[in-house]
């Protein structure tokens, strides 16, 4: 391949002909793109990093008490994060419901993984889940429709375009310039815009239920940030709609307390 | 009896097709990829389903090591330097244009302010080894200082401030942490940001993907 045949033309003399190779050697040329391959490969990265986006409240001194929201206590979920990989869950307020946490059992202890933390919030967000759920299958299909939608409206533009250019002495040339404008302006959304509009369709279906669980995270220092972000993954996964972090509170390591020491500890406590 | 001739055979490659597998390889290596950035730890971030990508450019990333160490890092050179003098202005202290330029060369710096100028004037090889030997000694010469109050004592505040003064609404806010970090020094980065109204920021994962 890298060889050319020269034919001299037998005019010189007959019957002798010089063939002329021209071979040109691309081996050198192999070793230096494949240096140059090593060396992308090494010094760059391909992808780029994955981000989670949070939406922190703002600090507690800027909300006065009387706007802030109530929760009914049906749908609050305290998720507590403790040191060593451990993970309970409170339902409700328990401070009303048993002041003296004589019931050790309201705290449950969960774990980090399908069938911990994420099967129960399943269990508690049905509704969101399963039309989460639907909604993805569907989703290259809605994306079809979408395509199809977009490339209908392109016709109608060229036939807009069209009827334009026909008429191009009956309308004056500023309103053809608007009218072109409103026409590139509907070509434009395309791929982006679908992609923006799941995200906000998303977000509409989680907060359709009204009776979606609402989560306080309270991080206990002994944790690492592994944890709290899978459990703020959790959230993502089982279509939360509302969450918060929180510092921990004694009342919660009071709980814990009790429910490792099976009750022991409450017990001592009010003996005092 | 006949001489049996060998044919000689050239041994010749032709590589013009491996030439051209590599070219074309290379091209796409060069037109896909981003340069990784130098950091001063590698920190393994924690996974999440999360599929939103970071933007390109604007972002300040605050990197958390394991020990609670905070490095600073801006994607434009000249944005960092800009900063620099106006954090620099806060506490009193003036840079050179030299110093300056030495501070464009730092991807990403983890330095008291009052300690920059000292910082600057050593060379970039010296200046790698005084962050390694200070970082395997958990000593707090390096590192962005902060602190749960709203005063100069809490350095980060007032470089995010002064990055969101310049940017406006331009700028990202990522923090990207070690898995084993501990929760209080994530909550005194998050503290921080909380109180100057940074209320929305990303925080930088791993993709993984959940069973069914």
């Amino acid at each position: 391949m890298a060889e050319i045949q020269e034919k001299d033309k037998g005019d010189k003399k007959k019957g002798k002909q010089k063939k002329m190779h021209i071979h040109v050697d691309f081996t050198p040329m192999v070793d230096m793109n494949m240096l140059l391959i090593c060396f992308f490969m090494l010094a760059t990265s391909m992808s780029k990093p994955q981000t989670m986006e949070i939406v922190m409240p703002a600090k507690e001194t800027q909300i006065d008490p009387a706007s802030q929201m109530k929760i009914a206590d049906s749908r609050a979920v305290t998720v507590l994060i403790d040191g060593d990989n451990k993970l309970y869950y409170y339902e409700g307020d328990p401070s009303k419901t048993d002041p003296k946490y004589e019931d050790y059992n309201t705290l449950k202890e969960s774990s980090y993984g399908a069938e911990g933390l994420r099967s129960y919030l399943i269990g508690r967000n049905k509704k969101v889940v399963e039309l989460l759920r639907e909604f993805k299958d569907n989703r290259d299909s809605i994306q079809a429709h979408t395509k199809n939608l977009q490339k209908q409206l392109n016709e109608l533009n060229e036939q807009a375009k069209a009827i334009i250019v026909e008429n191009k002495g009956n309308i004056d040339a500023k309103l053809r310039v608007k009218l072109d404008s409103i026409a590139t302006d509907s070509y434009k959304g395309g791929e982006g815009s679908f992609m923006d509009g799941y995200k906000k369709y998303v977000n509409e279906i989680k907060k359709s239920d009204d009776h979606s669980p609402i989560i306080v995270i309270k991080v206990s220092d002994k944790a690492t940030y592994e944890n709290l972000i899978d459990v703020l993954d959790e959230m993502q996964i089982c279509g939360i709609p509302t969450y918060t972090v929180v510092d921990i509170t004694p009342q919660d390591f009071d709980l814990i307390e009790n429910y490792v020491t099976k009750g022991e500890y409450a017990k001592s406590k009010s003996r005092r | 009896m006949p001489k049996v001739k060998v044919k000689r055979k050239s041994t010749l490659i032709d590589m013009t097709a491996m030439s051209d597998v590599t070219v074309l390889l290379l091209t796409f290596f060069m037109l896909t990829s981003t340069f990784i950035q130098k950091e001063p730890v590698q920190v393994s971030t924690p996974a999440s389903v999360s599929e939103i990508k970071i933007p390109d450019v604007n972002v300040l990333q605050i990197l958390v090591e394991p020990n609670g160490k905070i490095f600073l890092s801006m994607d434009k050179q000249d944005d960092r330097t800009a900063i620099l003098q106006k954090v620099g202005g806060l506490y009193g202290i003036e840079f050179t244009p030299e110093e300056l330029k030495k501070f464009k060369l730092i991807n990403s710096f983890g330095i008291s302010i009052k300690n920059m100028k000292q910082f600057l004037a050593l060379e970039t090889a010296k200046q790698d080894e005084f962050v390694n030997e200070n970082l395997k000694a958990k000593s707090n010469r390096v590192g962005i200082p902060v602190d749960t109050t709203a005063n100069l004592s809490n350095e980060l505040r007032s470089w995010v401030r002064e990055a969101r003064y310049y940017k406006d609404k331009d700028l990202a806010i990522a923090i990207k942490a070690d898995r084993t970090t501990p929760y209080p020094d994530i909550k005194l980065v998050m503290s921080t940001l909380q109180g100057i109204n940074e209320n929305r920021y990303n925080l930088i994962t791993s993709l993984k993907t959940i069973k069914e």
